[in-house]
Formats: C-alpha cells, sequence, structure tokens
C-alpha cells in the first residue's frame, strides 16, 4: 500500500465535500450522468476511487458495483452513500496498483477524477487492464493537461504545488491508457482539453 | 457549451472579481513605475500569483475546477499586466477589471465551443 498516498488523501478528505459536493459536482453532473448511463446492468462495474461517494447520486440504480479508494477515511465518509444506494454496492479500501481481485472479474471499469491522482498512472490502468475480462470497458471522466497555450503552461507551472494536496494537473491520460494497451473508442472534450470522458476497450 | 445561468453568471462575476483584484493590487504595487515592458511582464506574473489563491479558495467551491481555474488564471494575468503597465486607479480598475473579465469569459466559451464533443482517436 501507498501510504503517502493514502495519507495525502485521508487528509483531504477533511475537506472534500465543502471543496466538490458543490461547483465541481454540480458542473460536471451532466456530463457524468451521460457517462454513467453506460453501466450495463448485468455487468459486474468496478469504480474508482470511491472518495466521499459524491459520484453515486450519477449511478443508476440496480447496478452491482464494486467501489475502491486508498483511502480508509474516504471510504469512511462514504459509507452513508454507498449504503443509500438503490443496488448491490460495496467499498472497500484498496490501492489501485496492488488489487486482490481475480484477473478478467470485471466486465466495466468506471474512474471518475482518479487518475490525475494515481502516482503510476500506467502502472494502475495496467492493473485496470488486468482485472478486465477481455473485452471489458473503461469509462473515465478526468482532468487532465492541455495543449493549449497558456492552459498547458500554467498547469505544468501549477501541477507540483497542486500535487502536494490533491491531484497533479498535467497528466496525458489519453496517451496513458494507449501505453497501458487499451483499444481507444472515445475521447469526448467536456471543458477545452482539460475535462474529458474516455472510453477503451480490453 | 455551459447554459445554466448560474455558472454564466458566475463566470462573468468571478473572472471580473479576479481580473479588478490583481489589477488593483497591482496598480497600487507598481502601477507603471518600472516602465512598460517589466510593469508588464511582472504585472503578469504578479496576477497570477493573486488568482491563484482567490480561485482555489473563494472560486472552486463554488463554480467548478477547470472551468473556473483556467479562465481565472487568464483573467489574472491580464487584470496584473493592466496593472503593472498603468497608474490606474478607482473606476478605471473597474472598467479594465470587468473589461477583461468579460472578454475572456467570451473568449473560452467560443474555444470551449468549438473543442469540445468527440475528438478523433486514431488507431
Amino acid at each position: 500500500m501507498d501510504t503517502a498516498t493514502q495519507e495525502k488523501w485521508d487528509r483531504a478528505s477533511r475537506t472534500f465535500d465543502l471543496m466538490s459536493a458543490y461547483g465541481p459536482e454540480w458542473r460536471w453532473r451532466p456530463a457524468k450522468l451521460r457517462l454513467f448511463e453506460r453501466m450495463n446492468p448485468d455487468a459486474k462495474i468496478l469504480f474508482l476511487a470511491l472518495g466521499t461517494g459524491l459520484d453515486i447520486s450519477c449511478f443508476p440504480p440496480g447496478r452491482d458495483i464494486t467501489a475502491i479508494d486508498i483511502s480508509p477515511k474516504m471510504v469512511e465518509r462514504a459509507k452513508e452513500r454507498v449504503a443509500a444506494y438503490d443496488g448491490n454496492m460495496t467499498a472497500q479500501v484498496m490501492d489501485v496498483h496492488a488489487m486482490d481481485f481475480p484477473d478478467d472479474s470485471f466486465d466495466q471499469v468506471f474512474t471518475s477524477c482518479t487518475f490525475c491522482s494515481v502516482p503510476n498512472p500506467v502502472a494502475g490502468l495496467l492493473a485496470l487492464r488486468q482485472v478486465l475480462q477481455p473485452g471489458g470497458e473503461l469509462h473515465m471522466f478526468e482532468h487532465t493537461g492541455s495543449r493549449l497555450f497558456p492552459f498547458s503552461a500554467m498547469m505544468k507551472l501549477m501541477s507540483p504545488l497542486a500535487s502536494k494536496f490533491g491531484p497533479e494537473l498535467d497528466r496525458d491520460t489519453v496517451a496513458n491508457v494507449r501505453a497501458a494497451g487499451f483499444h481507444l473508442v472515445e475521447v469526448n472534450n467536456i471543458f477545452l482539453d482539460t475535462v474529458k470522458t474516455i472510453h477503451a476497450v480490453k | 457549451m455551459e447554459k445554466r445561468l448560474y455558472f454564466i453568471f458566475g463566470d462573468l462575476v468571478a473572472n471580473s472579481f479576479v481580473a479588478t483584484v490583481a489589477g488593483a493590487l497591482t496598480a497600487w504595487l507598481i502601477g507603471g513605475a518600472w516602465g512598460m515592458v517589466p510593469g508588464m511582464l511582472a504585472g503578469m506574473v504578479l496576477g497570477m500569483a493573486i488568482a491563484l489563491p482567490l480561485t482555489l479558495a473563494l472560486l472552486f467551491p463554488v463554480l467548478g475546477v477547470m472551468e473556473v481555474m483556467a479562465p481565472c488564471m487568464v483573467s489574472g494575468m491580464l487584470g496584473g499586466m493592466w496593472g503593472g503597465m498603468w497608474p490606474l486607479a478607482g473606476a478605471g480598475i473597474l472598467q479594465w477589471g470587468i473589461g477583461t473579465g468579460v472578454a475572456v469569459v467570451v473568449i473560452i466559451y467560443a474555444i470551449n465551443a468549438a473543442m469540445s464533443g468527440p475528438q478523433e482517436v486514431g488507431g
């Protein structure tokens, strides 16, 4: 377990809802609803990172979802939202780099603002690929770096500071998905080229 | 394209606010006293430095993450640039701040409209 990352997100859990529950979630809600609509009713679904469970209100009902997060305090705060979900949902503390699941055990994987924070994103995506069935789907909602000036320069400048408290700002997640051996199906820009949904298959 | 009035109005107010505060502080600190080019460059850096905490502490929780951070950093940079170049004061700061904020939001919305949606993924 990556204890440094765990401690960082345990600390962030105290103010996570205050910072994210209103503006960011409301802004992103339409795009997240469209993304999570793709959760298949008969699929075994892995969701990461759970955080305090803010995304759960965007999930369609009746799905079979296993949610993980590296931070025990985040999972603790998510408990009520997990329990209130109208479907089969469990939450576990787990590092994406060291998951306990058998190979090929999920039909779909969903991520939400996750691979801006996973310390080794390609290794994390490779681990997801391993637990996905052949032909299984990866659906991501992520903020990434930008190719547009001046945003690209600003994000590179701010990323070292931002990563001390939360996510990195200049990740090339689309390239990382490719590097992990996924076949890209769709990349959809939500805001400029910095917020996007990504659909890929194993 | 954002169509919710809360966010459109919020983006306009946020960017105008950041540009005005950055302009006022850089005008107070530099205000054209360093000459045009050094004042402009120092003002841009200072403007971004002022925009960052304003954005993270005040605007991020109510308006969003990238959608507020990216434009507000530009508004702060431009507001700081005006304040570094010229001895702005009073209504002049407000005019430049609001003008800058509105212009940045309009340009970002236009770029976003052109960029959003499905992208070519290639092989």
